[in-house]
């Protein structure tokens, strides 16, 4: 899996922990960028994600990732890509 | 329907799941939500927004972690009352809500987790956390039992419950007659022979900790007092409660001591001068921080308080100091401690390794006598075969003069390395570009690599020529890779290079801060010598390197 497929299945898991439908992912949006995006949802997106990608993320690695770029990257780095 | 929730901790998936149970019913349910962690407060006033506002049900829900932060802060004979005293508390409670007539209370009881500071037989010590949480849950049982309008929320079970079904094969039951699957039935034989190992008497009694990444978050030598993480961060809070369970061991009777690659003042001062600091300095009987291998300090401190290696535990973040204390202490325990902060309580708690059966006063003051022997002794000298271990490690080292892609990860170390620094100068990627531009200037890298893996970028020197002089403008170097002998491997590259451009000597200046003392001692045992305040100098023709066992790898 690439960056590109990586991303376009972050934008499923988005698109249903943030309830949007119309909802566009791309690598340089951070957690500014999205109004829905807060403390609680933010793990809700790491747990969807740890499951989708049957990866585990630290304490640390779930603070860092605020914004798409850490994410995309993280995952890849855990999947030894 | 209308809810109320009262927790010590973020409730709000809770909230949600809650809301899901009730839709896939089509019921629908509106959820109201205390203040965070003030149970005590909102209920006991008698103000509080549930008296005002009608609720059909109000959920009262205290949790495991939060007590044991209570209960580990106090004294031995509050400990054997504790389950009493958390009754008390949960009885005012339901003494208030009582006049909510038409409110179901639902009261959550407690997982009855334990915290491994008695071993495998914490049943034994009336102290023990596991045993006062059981007493409290039983407690809050038989109250429930009398007071109609309320209902156990029975976590204890619930959790249990979800055990048995991951521990249970009802298909191997029934059909060979056993009901253990694979991993409990490991767990189980496990738990037997540790339980046989406290019989055959063999008992932890010392504690030997790194500083570091392991008491706090950090480099204290790096990031100084106020940069390391300990306390009221989510990193933090859990290097605190790591304290709290060292400081719970402690008072039952551990020894504590400290190893750390430290500056000896600068390892002391979060001690001393921190209040979110759970372990204080003089819980610890023998403090050694220095920049001698730890395999050398272990032996110093063995003969400070004279038991036996094999009673002693050492706790160190880094897989390259648990494996050269391992190869020269085989005796030690050194438990492979997880990576990550988070889940290196949980592995220690159920470790084991605490178990005990006789506990008297006598243990207790153990630590005490041991701090008295503290002030006495000081730095001995102890042999080691520290050669022998650092060729072992088979060190390859690369040095290249940077290019622009490295900027990046030299301007961090100039930014982040405060005690093998020789000026301090802070540098960013265009800074070092400029530096670059003028002039005989020269910017090398190094990168360590050992048996362990790849250390990366590790080391920085700037350098420029003038006349027959050459000079070292700045020098810097990860305190992850000090005493291993990095620091000469760099002179004789250093030196070969002045020489190549046929000067005479090299010069280095070092400008002394609160933190880079440990440079004086470096500097001249690279064959630096000092000249005048500050100023160090290789007359090259004199020039003898120093040994090392890193070889060169040119890439």
């Amino acid at each position: 899996m690439n960056e590109a497929g990586i991303l376009s299945q972050l934008q499923v898991i988005f698109c249903n922990v943030l309830e949007d439908d119309q909802l566009e992912l791309s690598i340089e949006q951070t957690i500014d960028d999205f109004e829905d995006w807060d403390s609680v949802t933010h793990v809700e997106l790491i747990l969807e994600i740890e499951s989708n990608f049957k990866v585990k993320f630290s304490a640390l690695d779930v603070i860092e990732m605020d914004n798409i770029e850490v994410i995309v990257q993280q995952i890849s780095d855990k999947l030894g890509l | 329907m209308k809810i109320g929730i009262l927790s010590d901790f973020t409730n709000i998936y809770l909230q949600k799941a809650l809301k899901r149970e009730f839709k896939a019913t089509d019921a629908s349910c509106e959820i109201f939500d205390g203040a965070y962690n003030s149970i005590d407060q909102e209920v006991l006033d008698a103000t509080s927004w549930f008296f005002q506002k009608p609720l059909d049900v109000l959920i009262l829900f205290p949790s495991t972690e939060i007590l044991w932060r209570i209960y580990s802060a106090l004294g031995d004979v509050e400990k054997e009352k504790f389950a009493e005293q958390q009754f008390k508390r949960i009885s005012l409670w339901w003494d208030s809500v009582e006049k909510l007539k038409d409110t179901q209370i639902i009261q959550s009881n407690f997982i009855e987790k334990d915290d491994g500071v008695w071993g495998r037989v914490p049943y034994l010590f009336p102290q023990s956390f596991y045993f006062q949480i059981r007493l409290l849950n039983q407690m809050i049982e038989e109250g429930a039992r009398k007071r109609p309008n309320i209902l156990i929320n029975d976590l204890a079970g619930l959790s249990q419950r979800n055990g048995q079904f991951s521990n249970f094969d009802s298909r191997l039951f029934y059909t060979v007659e056993t009901g253990f699957n694979k991993e409990f039935n490991l767990a189980v034989a496990k738990n037997i022979y540790e339980l046989l190992q406290i019989k055959s008497g063999k008992l932890f009694k010392c504690l030997i900790l790194d500083l570091d990444n392991v008491m706090w978050g950090g480099v204290v030598g790096d990031a100084g007092l106020e940069g390391i993480e300990i306390g009221e961060t989510s990193i933090g809070r859990a290097y605190q409660d790591f304290q709290r369970w060292v400081k719970l061991l402690k008072e039952r009777g551990i020894i504590l001591a400290v190893c750390s690659k430290n500056n000896q003042e600068l390892a002391e001062q979060p001690f001393k001068e921190l209040a979110s600091m759970i372990v204080k300095y003089d819980d610890v009987s023998v403090f050694v921080a220095n920049w001698k291998d730890k395999a050398q300090n272990i032996h110093y401190i063995q003969q400070c308080l004279n038991i036996d290696f094999s009673s002693m535990i050492f706790l160190d973040d880094s897989p390259f100091e648990r494996e050269q204390v391992r190869e020269e202490i085989p005796t030690i325990c050194i438990p492979e401690l997880p990576e990550n902060v988070e889940e290196r309580l949980p592995f220690l708690m159920q470790s084991g390794l605490f178990s005990t059966l006789s506990y008297d006063s006598a243990d207790k003051d153990r630590a005490r006598h041991f701090h008295a022997e503290k002030k006495r002794r000081k730095s001995q000298k102890a042999s080691s075969s520290l050669d022998e271990y650092l060729i072992s490690l088979s060190m390859n080292a690369c040095f290249g003069e940077a290019d622009e892609k490295q900027y990046k990860r030299i301007a961090q170390l100039t930014q982040r390395t405060n005690q093998f620094n020789l000026q301090t100068i802070r540098m960013n990627v265009e800074d070092i570009a400029v530096y670059l531009k003028q002039p005989d200037r020269f910017l090398f890298q190094v990168y360590l690599a050992d048996k362990f893996g790849d250390y990366g970028g590790v080391s920085s020197i700037f350098t420029y020529r003038d006349g027959d002089t050459y000079k070292i403008y700045n020098w810097l170097m990860s305190c992850r890779v000090f005493s291993r002998g990095l620091e000469f491997f760099i002179i004789e590259r250093i030196v070969r290079h002045a020489q190549n451009l046929k000067c005479k000597t090299v010069l280095a200046e070092y400008k002394v801060t609160a933190k880079n003392h440990i440079l004086k001692d470096i500097l001249p045992n690279t064959g630096l010598s000092e000249i005048s305040e500050s100023l160090y100098q290789i007359e090259l023709k004199h020039f003898k390197p120093s040994n090392h066992y890193i070889t060169e790898n040119k890439k």
